[in-house]
């Protein structure tokens, strides 16, 4: 009955900080407290999911037009929280209602290099290979691996089009599309 | 008894920590990119092969002056042939139109001729483009507009190859009947344009 008793109030002792009898002059404890930060990242909102080239064509002769000052569009509230690994992916703008091979001479894909800036010190980049029919036989990517944790912006854009062959003429179309894809991933060699 | 106590605290706060960090997989950012491309259709000045040409004058810009249209012994149509390029572009299923505005080689002005006087000459226009031929017969059997057409089915550029001949004694009062002096004239058209 009195073993019970003292287990009692050391419990009380430490749980409370309250002890209604003087506690043994001599005892001490130890609490260590541990707890796990898992490695995470997250990607945040695009400002616009969407980037408009506008007019790919020379209105005069069919072939690409100088394309400049096409809007970016960023993802905002990016971050990791160990080393990081960006990857970015892009496809061909390619005319999609028109079916087939187009004729010689001409192309219904438009290629360019997409670029993820603003996570690290370097952009990362990649350009698409798409042949006159808008097939890549080739994989491809960008990226680029952080050691630090990281929080930022991230802005896409895109530049240096160019059609498979030097002069090809675009088909016509309404509706040309690619897609950019951006991934975030922990990197494993990173810190902590 | 004191030091199971603490184990067991401390176990629980170890549990809860971890519960709060457990990873999931983030969904990558996919941006479409989009953009257009016009329909269009472009056709440059033409160009006149002289050198394989047979009874041509001249040539000033787009106009063509046949040489001698009669022959100076029968006075009916001496034969002409020339051909006749345009460099030409469509980026879309198209039509390629060929016409005449008064079907034949007619007389500027004047009255009727005589009986047994022609003052129409008919002519043909065979034209190529994109692995495609069509042929126009300004027959001359009354004066108005002929047209012909040719559709292509897929994009297509390269040069729209016109070839224009005379046959030799081609009238519109019989073959060999004599011609009414004066100018005669016609203006062919080349359109490229939607079907």
């Amino acid at each position: 009955m009195e073993r019970k008793l003292l287990t009692l109030a050391v419990v009380c002792s430490v749980l409370a900080g309250l002890c209604a009898v003087p506690c043994a002059a001599s005892d001490s404890a130890t609490l260590t407290v541990k707890g796990t930060v898992g490695s995470a990242c997250h990607l945040g909102d695009l400002s616009s999911s969407q980037i408009d080239v506008g007019q790919l064509s020379n209105n005069t002769d069919g072939t690409l037009a100088a394309i400049s000052g096409t809007p970016g569009t960023t993802i905002t509230g990016s971050w990791c929280n160990t080393g990081s690994k960006i990857t970015v992916v892009a496809s061909p703008l390619v005319a999609l209602g028109f079916a087939g091979a187009p004729p010689s001479g001409f192309t219904k894909a438009v290629n360019y290099t997409a670029s993820a800036s603003g996570w690290g010190s370097a952009a990362v980049s990649d350009t698409t290979l798409g042949d006159s029919s808008g097939a890549e036989s080739t994989s491809h990517s960008g990226s680029q691996t952080l050691n630090d944790p990281e929080a930022n912006a991230i802005t896409v854009n895109l530049a240096a089009f160019s059609t498979p062959s030097s002069g090809d003429r675009l088909v016509a179309d309404g509706d040309y599309e690619g897609t950019i894809t951006v991934t975030l991933a922990t990197n494993a060699a990173g810190s902590p | 008894m004191t030091r199971a106590a603490f184990r067991t605290l401390f176990s629980s706060l170890a549990l809860i920590a971890m519960a709060g960090s457990s990873r999931a997989q983030i969904a990558p950012a996919i941006v479409r990119a989009v953009g257009s491309a016009n329909e269009l259709c472009a056709l440059a000045a033409p160009q006149v092969n002289v050198g394989g040409a047979s009874n041509v004058g001249s040539v000033a810009g787009s106009t063509v002056s046949i040489a001698d249209l009669s022959d100076d012994q029968t006075l009916s149509t001496k034969a002409t042939d020339f051909d006749v390029r345009f460099a030409a572009l469509c980026n879309f299923d198209h039509r390629v139109t060929v016409s005449s505005d008064r079907g034949g080689l007619w007389l500027q002005g004047g009255s009727a001729p005589p009986t047994g006087f022609a003052d129409a000459v008919p002519y043909q226009v065979a034209f190529t483009w994109a692995d495609g031929s069509q042929a126009l017969q300004a027959d001359a059997a009354s004066e108005g507009e002929v047209d012909a057409a040719l559709d292509v089915n897929r994009p297509a550029f390269g040069d729209i190859v016109l070839h224009v001949h005379v046959d030799q004694g081609a009238t519109n009062a019989g073959s060999g009947a004599p011609l009414v002096a004066g100018t005669y004239e016609d203006i062919l058209r080349v359109t490229l344009g939607a079907q």
